[in-house]
């Protein structure tokens, strides 16, 4: 899967590097001095690196714990967002990681150690509960064989009494969460589409029907569930595409046993539209007419209706306080 | 077809650099390419390929990288390649082997081609050096070009398609000294089809780029009515659009004939693409 890796010399040496070196065995291992030489230079083409990335092993310096935007989190106390990976395995083409990075190659910074150090640091000294989001750029579990990521982070915030933790992905690499004891202060956050949009617009994801099977043994399991419904793409047919696709869902789930639901259009800043759009000239969905919308690029339909019909439809089935509208 | 320079505008989709005629020679007469320049750079070249005499050092490389690229409008499916003999210390004679981080001697500057392919060789680190060098480095090839050219390229060039392959014409036990134009010939010879399986490997990562959009059906429009650049520009765009979201549609020359000029004909179609839905997709 992975060809070439990567390696930062200062963490050469670092045991998840040799970890992650012996799970891959890749072809070729090559020497750097930072990631940024290799993932930050100009004249790259994400598109084309998508289709054989590669992996970088680097150190994650400086701010580690970032402020969430605005428009993103379930509360209104402190919620930061962190990255122990940059890029996914999957190739979602409504993905704003197309536009942010000027790379496809994955980036893994080994240095967990430092990350928990920072989360002990923000969340000591307060009651109040501090949300930790990952997943903002990378997919939480699709790596889990490789990363060990959730298997480290989970029992390291299960300790802080005032940490939240949400595992947002569409992976169905649950084994792990298995094996330990639910969390209650670990939200796993399941980004869910319908089946015709998963098979047009998610490539290489697992589908709907096995989605809802992992989150089905995860909340019998005991461990908390978030679904996202984020971003909704204005599909031909919406209301009877998304009226079947809900229907689908609260078939096979328990919406009554749900940690949270969130609801968001596709929304993504101009420059990062303009990119997206450069390089897929030929996708759909960069071809429908754009709205502004509090300075972000909404597509096709009045994203505001489509957010009211599908919470209206979700509530159906869940508690009204436990839906969440993403701004657009 | 038309031409600028003498160089058909059809571009040659590989552009290679090579400092000697005799690390070309192998490849020229192989693609066939015949002599299109003799002045100020030696260039052969067809509508698919050319190669690029440069001179030795990082410099001339570099100088011929911009050379060449004024030689023809650029595309995003441009690839190039730097071709040529490097030093080594330990691999055998005769050995190709893609650079994967290039450096300059002295310098903190480094670039690593990406590999977004199996590479059909051996890969090696590579440090391009002012003058030719007999202390040769633990593991790293040494050469007096290469980095020139990547600095170059990393101007005018996509990233993903350039490429270092050098062949190992001098190590420890055979030193610069036996280093003559038929023993450089013979060397690049036996390297060929290396060179030219790495040629179609980027041929092949070149491909999965988007293909140029079609102009003809912008074509008609244009010699209808009278478009600014900015227009033209526009209406390419909402044509691409309009093909995307109506793969099927009828043809805008026929639906927009009776607008009385190019800001009435985008405006209309601007309006007619902009409501468009996203096209059914089915569940597997």
């Amino acid at each position: 899967m992975i060809d070439t890796v990567y390696v930062e010399r200062e963490v050469a040496d670092h045991p998840r590097t040799r970890q992650v070196l012996a799970r891959i065995k890749p072809q070729q291992i090559l020497p750097c001095d930072r990631y940024g030489e290799i993932f930050n230079r100009h004249n790259q083409n994400f598109r084309l690196q998508k289709a054989r990335p590669a992996l970088i092993l680097a150190a994650k310096h400086g701010r580690r714990l970032l402020p969430v935007p605005a428009t993103y989190g379930l509360s209104s106390g402190a919620s930061y967002y962190f990255s122990h990976m940059l890029n996914c395995l999957y190739d979602c083409r409504y993905c704003f990681l197309q536009g942010m990075f000027r790379s496809a190659h994955y980036v893994l910074f080994v240095n967990f150690e430092d990350f928990i150090t920072d989360i002990r640091a923000r969340s000591a000294g307060s009651d109040s509960p501090c949300w930790l989001f990952s997943g903002y750029d990378c997919d939480s579990l699709a790596l889990e064989p490789l990363t060990r990521f959730a298997q480290t982070f989970i029992p390291a915030c299960a300790e802080l009494p005032n940490v939240w933790l949400e595992l947002r992905t569409k992976s169905t690499q649950i084994r792990p969460l298995l094996s330990l004891a639910p969390v209650p202060r670990c939200v796993c956050a399941f980004s869910l589409s319908p089946s015709a949009v998963v098979a047009g617009f998610e490539h290489r994801t697992p589908s709907l029907a096995a989605r809802l099977a992992a989150i089905r043994r995860l909340q019998k399991h005991g461990w908390p569930i978030g679904l996202r419904f984020d971003p909704l793409l204005p599909v031909a047919d919406f209301e009877a595409v998304h009226g079947a696709f809900f229907d689908e869902v609260f078939a096979s789930l328990d919406g009554r046993n749900l940690h949270s639901v969130t609801v968001g259009a596709l929304r993504l800043p101009h420059a990062q539209a303009r990119t997206m759009a450069q390089l897929y000239p030929d996708a759909s969905l960069f071809a429908l007419g754009q709205r502004e919308h509090q300075g972000l690029a909404t597509f096709g339909h009045d994203a505001t209706a489509m957010i009211d019909w599908c919470s209206e439809r979700i509530a159906r089935h869940v508690d009204a306080a436990r839906i969440f509208r993403q701004a657009a | 077809m038309s031409t600028r320079h003498g160089i058909a505008t059809q571009l040659p989709q590989v552009t290679v650099i090579c400092a000697l005629a005799s690390e070309a020679q192998a490849l020229i007469a192989h693609w066939r390419l015949p002599a299109l320049r003799e002045r100020p750079l030696r260039v052969f070249g067809d509508a698919h390929a050319r190669v690029v005499i440069s001179g030795v050092g990082s410099h001339a490389s570099a100088a011929a990288v911009g050379y060449a690229a004024g030689l023809s409008e650029p595309r995003d499916d441009d690839v190039w390649l730097n071709l040529g003999i490097a030093g080594h210390r330990s691999y055998a004679l005769g050995t190709p082997l893609l650079a994967a981080r290039i450096s300059h001697h002295g310098r903190d500057t480094a670039w690593y081609p990406s590999l977004l392919f199996t590479p059909p060789c051996a890969i090696a680190e590579l440090i391009t050096h002012d003058q030719a060098v007999t202390d040769y480095p633990p593991d790293a090839l040494c050469d007096m070009e290469a980095a020139g050219f990547m600095a170059a390229t990393s101007r005018i060039a996509a990233g993903d398609l350039v490429q270092v392959l050098k062949v190992v014409s001098d190590n420890v036990d055979h030193g610069i000294a036996g280093i003559e134009r038929t023993r450089v010939q013979a060397l690049m010879q036996n390297a060929l089809p290396t060179v030219l399986s790495l040629v179609e490997c980027l041929r092949a990562v070149a491909s999965r780029l988007p293909p140029v959009s079609d102009d003809s059906r912008a074509a008609a429009l244009l010699t209808r009515w009278h478009f600014t650049y900015a227009q033209a520009t526009q209406l390419r765009q909402l044509l691409r659009r309009r093909a995307v979201l109506l793969p099927h549609a009828h043809d805008v020359d026929t639906a927009f004939r009776d607008c009385s000029n190019a800001a009435a004909l985008l405006a209309q179609l601007r309006e007619e693409v902009d409501k468009l839905p996203l096209p059914p997709v089915s569940a597997p």
